[in-house]
């Protein structure tokens, strides 16, 4: 059960304390039960490590980051992942990792049960997915996600 | 003018492409890839390069510097199927004369062949 959300990003605009109401302090964000659901989704499905990295990107990289000034987090690659980690099944005690790459796009990557690499790269644009025990790499349209749901997550 | 197989080449490693358990293909797949050259500055010189310049913003953490020679990371190339040749190309920034890229595009696949192969340095105690 998740009670609330993480708080919003420190670029987002803040009421200084004297300025706001005493109700207003001493309520909780409540998220809609839309927004709950897919969030115990994605925690049951990717771990607190998981989960938590989401919000670490979504919170910390909403701005051009590193020394090479890398793309934001984009809200469709978020979107993408999100849709396909709430639909998809992962092998039992193998939790997927995820990362940011320097386009802004989301990575997922996990490995099968006979331990190879499966992996998928949500764009803004579509996904580009890996299966290393066949060698097949390809990228397509989130028209196409259940097709790679069904072929990353097949035995 | 490429570099020698001989040199040694090094990527900083932050917490977006680590996550205590895992790393990143991204580290490697596309083209342009950065890195740099122990030839021209230490290890314990990228550290602090690294430190000073990647750290941003603050909440992302250098976590670790992988190092590959670069004739085996030529071999993993040529090993690949399809083949690729790759080179490393010098290319000295103001924050980092050691500075160098992988110009080719590498390949998800290609990318998956050549983690394993990096050597993984942590941070040394302060």
């Amino acid at each position: 059960m998740i009670p609330c959300l993480p708080p919003p990003p420190a670029s987002a605009y803040r009421l200084t304390e004297d300025l706001r109401e005493p109700m207003a302090l001493a309520t909780v964000h409540r998220v809609a039960m839309d927004d709950l659901s897919v969030e115990q989704s994605l925690l049951a499905k990717l771990g607190a490590r998981g989960w938590g990295r989401i919000h670490y990107f979504r919170n910390h990289y909403n701005q051009p980051w590193g020394e090479r000034r890398g793309d934001p987090l984009s809200p469709r690659a978020l979107d993408g992942l999100t849709r396909f980690v709430t639909a998809a099944t992962f092998p039992a005690g193998n939790q997927p990792s995820i990362f940011l790459t320097d386009h802004g796009s989301l990575e997922l990557v996990w490995e099968d049960a006979r331990g190879t690499a499966r992996q998928a790269e949500f764009k803004a644009d579509g996904i580009e997915y890996f299966v290393a025990a066949t060698g097949e790499e390809a990228t397509v349209g989130f028209d196409r996600m259940a097709e790679v749901i069904a072929k990353l997550t097949s035995a | 003018m490429p570099l020698s197989p001989d040199e040694n080449i090094v990527r900083a490693i932050c917490s977006d492409k680590w996550d205590g358990q895992r790393l990143a293909p991204s580290l490697f797949v596309g083209a342009g890839t950065s890195v740099s050259r122990l030839s021209v500055a230490s290890l314990e010189d990228h550290w602090d390069i690294f430190r000073q310049h990647v750290q941003r913003p603050p909440e992302r953490l250098l976590e670790m510097i992988g190092e590959i020679n670069i004739g085996r990371l030529q071999e993993i190339g040529r090993a690949h199927e399809p083949s690729v040749e790759l080179s490393v190309e010098p290319k000295p920034e103001d924050w980092n004369p050691a500075h160098a890229e992988i110009p080719q595009k590498i390949s998800r696949g290609l990318a998956n062949k050549i983690l394993p192969a990096l050597i993984r340095h942590r941070p040394p105690q302060i």
